[in-house]
């Protein structure tokens, strides 16, 4: 096993938080399905970061919340990084999202974790609710990298999770064991 | 006497029996304490404390000089009991009167209600002894009719009572609550014949000669040991596949497939190359193409007969005939239950192998002819007899046991599907058991709320919560499974829920198991998605 980078998955219910792992990870998902009600699923997953190296996470796909639901919070003090996700077809998503990010913030220091956002169903684009600029200037503010996605487009998701597996495991800059690192990094080239 | 019962000369073999069967688990506590814990039945402490109280006497009567022995300081039967202990039946009809009085307070207001359900339903949930006894108090007075064991009645179609805990079939358990479950079986076993009032008498173990390598006339597990090392995990001897894979690549239709004997002077020779090219080897291969069925049926039939120890073994197989003498169908197929799981692994699966094999061949009888009762009639002298036992046989008991055995080989091809399963009492009594051993290590966890979480270590999604609901059965949650994680490589066929930890080692559940029934039976137990290792 070793170590593997711990990621929670969440958002306001049906999003689509269970559709964009499964297709990250089987691609079998079929857009427009029922959604099923997750209560907790953890999935892992193996991701190629832009160093060349292959990294394990271990995704925990959290129950979708709804109305008056509290976010359970010992999953703010475990995570490595955060998926928060929303829909661009309803206010509310994002609403619950931007809620989710404060809380975050509340709990742990903004250096710990990597956070990136996932505006879905960006195949719903007539029914949009959610206006692009606007999301893309509250991210720049709030300091977080946000996509626009579509599970239908399964090249949309890849960006995002490289992205966030690359930053979490990013060597520090300045690392207290620099032979270590190096060594780290003689191997991991090879697998590209 | 019966099945746990040592006369004085046989003192030592108790030792044996009692040894492994009681003492590790049972000498802390007496059996009136398993009795409250609800491991035991009534009916089985009965059979239990007769048992020990006999020793007693026996010991007593060996070396009235000595000290006590140990063995009698594990249960202390009340006074009354003891003092009329010394005439065997008396005992025995006070004791179970002690017993049905209890029931009556107790157990039969529930049991009396299962029994007058139709005949045909099978209760997996009270014990076989106690059903019994309850069947045996209300038919007291009507005398059973020998009839009922004529080879032409008909064999009702018995069910099971629907489990919503799932079915337990042999080898769903781990080797572990095995021998747990035998254990409990012994003492069940002995308690219902106790209920008909049979004597069982194990046959004394015959010194045979019997052969170190070789195909015929080689003791089952040496046959096993040999085919191991050509094939590991071989479960049934390799011979009597082979044998019953080239009969029915002959056709299942041939008639009087299985009754019509092979050519004798063919089949000597046909022996001896069989020994020696079986394996291949320096002597060439065996040729198969020119073995014809009939022969082949015969060499089966001589491979079972031949063996020096009965298939059914030396110990249970008094107590595999004496199922006869039980009075109704009901009990007669409860007692083959807990006989087959008396059996050791190698014995019921070759067993197994056997019946399934005479099944198929029964599914063919439109062409040959070969019915139930034909099979049966054909084949209980080879699986009853064995050299041993043979010559001590007149002729005149070996046909009239011809008949009767014929009956339980019936029933063994007729129920297969039910014999090879365990109890759910047994079941239960196994998880109360359990309990207890938990109880001492302090391991009870708190549980979760209305949810299980169901783990997958080898796939990719490694772990998955499912809400309980009342329908919600242990196919659903590997379809669920499934659907979801297109990453599995493995059929679904091969795929199992298992049950672990908690008040079970393990147990591969049935299909139909009703997740939330057993999750109140075994609340803290673990739940894990892997591939069927048999």
């Amino acid at each position: 096993m070793g170590k593997s980078c711990k990621v929670v998955v969440c958002g306001q219910a049906a999003v689509g938080k269970t559709a964009v792992l499964e297709q990250l990870l089987y691609a079998n998902h079929v857009a427009g399905s029922e959604p099923m009600e997750t209560l907790e699923d953890i999935y892992i997953g193996s991701i190629e970061t832009d160093r060349g190296t292959r990294e394990q996470v271990r995704f925990y796909d959290t129950r979708g919340l709804r109305d008056g639901m509290e976010f359970p919070r010992h999953y703010y003090t475990f995570a490595d990084g955060f998926v928060l996700v929303y829909s661009v077809d309803s206010k509310e998503s994002f609403k619950r999202m931007e809620a989710l990010k404060k809380d975050i913030d509340r709990h742990r220091d903004k250096k710990e974790v990597t956070i990136v956002v996932l505006g879905n169903k960006l195949d719903k684009q007539d029914e949009r609710r959610v206006d692009s600029n606007m999301v893309q200037n509250w991210a720049k503010n709030e300091k977080v990298r946000l996509w626009e996605v579509s599970v239908v487009d399964r090249r949309t998701l890849i960006e995002p999770f490289v992205y966030l597996a690359s930053k979490m495991t990013q060597p520090q800059s300045k690392s207290t064991f620099p032979l270590s690192r190096n060594k780290n990094k003689g191997s991991g080239s090879t697998d590209s | 006497m019966s099945l746990l019962h040592f006369t004085s000369s046989s003192e030592h073999k108790l030792y044996c029996l009692l040894m492994p069967c009681f003492i590790p688990a049972y000498t802390s506590e007496n059996v009136f304490g398993f009795l409250k814990k609800r491991i035991l039945t009534h009916a089985s402490v009965a059979a239990v404390e007769r048992r020990v109280t006999s020793l007693q006497q026996t010991l007593l009567r060996r070396r009235n000089r000595h000290c006590v022995p140990d063995v009698r300081d594990i249960f202390t039967p009340p006074e009354k009991v003891r003092g009329c202990a010394r005439t065997h039946t008396h005992t025995h009809t006070h004791t179970l009167r002690l017993i049905i009085l209890c029931q009556h307070q107790r157990v039969s207001e529930s049991t009396v209600n299962y029994i007058y359900k139709a005949e045909t339903e099978l209760n997996v949930e009270v014990a076989f002894s106690e059903q019994a006894l309850t069947y045996r108090d209300n038919h007291q007075r009507l005398k059973v009719t020998a009839s009922s064991n004529s080879p032409d009645d008909k064999l009702p179609n018995f069910k099971l009572l629907r489990d919503k805990t799932g079915q337990t079939r042999i080898g769903d358990l781990s080797p572990l609550d095995m021998k747990k479950v035998r254990r409990l079986v012994l003492v069940e076993s002995t308690a219902l014949f106790d209920t008909a009032g049979i004597d069982l008498k194990a046959h004394k173990a015959v010194k045979v000669k019997t052969k170190e390598s070789g195909l015929f006339g080689v003791p089952l597990v040496t046959l096993l040991d040999q085919d191991q090392r050509q094939a590991a995990g071989t479960k049934v001897p390799l011979i009597l596949q082979r044998l019953i894979s080239h009969i029915e690549k002959e056709g299942l239709d041939t008639e009087g497939l299985l009754r019509i004997p092979g050519a004798a002077i063919r089949l000597k020779s046909l022996c001896q190359d069989l020994e020696s090219s079986f394996w291949g080897g320096h002597n060439g291969v065996f040729d198969w193409q020119q073995l014809k069925q009939h022969d082949a049926a015969s060499l089966l039939k001589m491979l079972i007969r031949e063996l020096p120890h009965p298939l059914l073994t030396v110990e249970y197989l008094n107590a595999f005939i004496a199922v006869n003498k039980l009075p109704t169908k009901k009990q007669q197929l409860q007692a083959l239950n807990l006989l087959v799981l008396l059996l050791p692994e190698a014995n019921r699966d070759t067993l197994k192998a056997l019946v399934e094999f005479f099944k198929r061949v029964i599914d063919h009888q439109a062409k040959n002819k070969m019915t139930l009762n034909n099979v049966s009639v054909v084949m209980a002298p080879n699986i009853f007899m064995f050299k041993g036992f043979r010559s001590k046989v007149t002729e005149q008991q070996e046909f009239s046991m011809a008949t009767s055995t014929a009956n339980i080989v019936r029933l063994l091809i007729r129920y297969q599907n039910l014999l090879w399963t365990i109890p759910k009492f047994i079941m239960t009594q196994v998880r109360h058991q359990n309990m207890e051993s938990l109880r001492k290590q302090n391991k009870e966890r708190e549980s979760s709320q209305g949810f299980i979480r169901v783990q997958a270590p080898q796939f990719s999604k490694v772990s998955m919560a499912v809400q309980l609901t009342e329908e919600l059965q242990a196919a659903d949650v590997l379809t669920r499974f499934l659907s979801q994680d297109s990453s599995v490589a493995v059929k679904r066929e091969e795929l199992c829920l298992y049950e672990t930890g908690g008040n079970i080692k393990e147990r591969c559940l049935d299909g139909e198991t009703y997740m939330k029934d057993l999750f109140q039976v075994n609340p803290t137990a673990e739940w894990v998605i892997r591939a069927v290792q048999r």
